[in-house]
């Protein structure tokens, strides 16, 4: 009887042993999340340059990108194309991908997304051309040449 | 008699000088305090290294124009 068992006893071993190397093996690699926002990002930048150009569109405080004026945000972002998103959509896209893009950095450097936000905000202003336009923490629109940022 | 004081007096206020003195207006730029942290600031550059400065794209002159204030917006 017990060479019955340890017969049973090794064929359920060899049938789960699969199963367990199934489940050691590391998961499907998941689609590299920051590699698709930057590739986004690095396709609207263009875009995004021009309208920052025009003054339509500015940077915050909190590292996102906003119309300058209200009511450019319906205007179309090609005005030649008359099937072009609206500024509000480029805007609004963008956002969405720099506070992905935060989450991602902000788990990396175990900080809070919105000082990753911060920090973006920061490089945006420091990078800005004078012209630029960027939104203070009061909500107030500054050109850049008005802004003397100070490092602490 | 009366033409004569109107007269004089019409005379001595023409001859008052008024000053205003207009004080230099003198725009100072907004001085903004930020705490750089050097780490996340890294990881952004590295992200963004497609980025370009302003003046490499050869991006056309700026217009000055003067955006609506937050009041304006909301």
């Amino acid at each position: 009887m017990k060479p019955v068992f340890g017969i049973v006893a090794i064929c359920v071993a060899l049938c789960a042993a699969p199963a367990f190397a199934q489940e050691k093996q590391p998961p499907q690699q998941q689609p590299d999340v920051r590699a698709q926002l930057k590739e986004r990002m690095k396709q609207r930048a263009p875009l995004l340059d021009r309208l920052r150009v025009e003054q339509k569109v500015g940077e915050t405080f909190e590292g996102l990108v906003e119309p300058v004026k209200a009511s450019y945000g319906g205007e179309k972002a090609d005005p030649r194309d008359p099937k072009s998103q609206t500024i509000s959509e480029v805007v609004d896209a963008e956002n969405r991908d720099r506070r992905a893009l935060f989450e991602i950095i902000a788990k990396e450097t175990n900080v809070a997304p919105a000082e990753v936000g911060k920090q973006n905000g920061i490089r945006n202003l420091e990078r800005a051309s004078a012209q630029q336009w960027f939104k203070l923490q009061d909500g107030k629109w500054v050109q850049k040449k008005d802004v003397r940022p100070e490092k602490r | 008699m009366c033409a004569a004081l109107v007269a004089a007096g019409a005379c001595a206020t023409s001859c008052l000088s008024h000053e205003v003195e207009v004080a230099p207006i003198e725009v100072k730029p907004i001085h903004v305090t930020v705490d750089v942290n050097v780490r996340v600031q890294r990881e952004l550059d590295e992200f963004f290294d497609y980025e370009q400065r302003p003046g490499e794209t050869g991006a056309p002159q700026q217009q000055q124009q003067e955006p609506e204030t937050k009041e304006g917006k909301r």
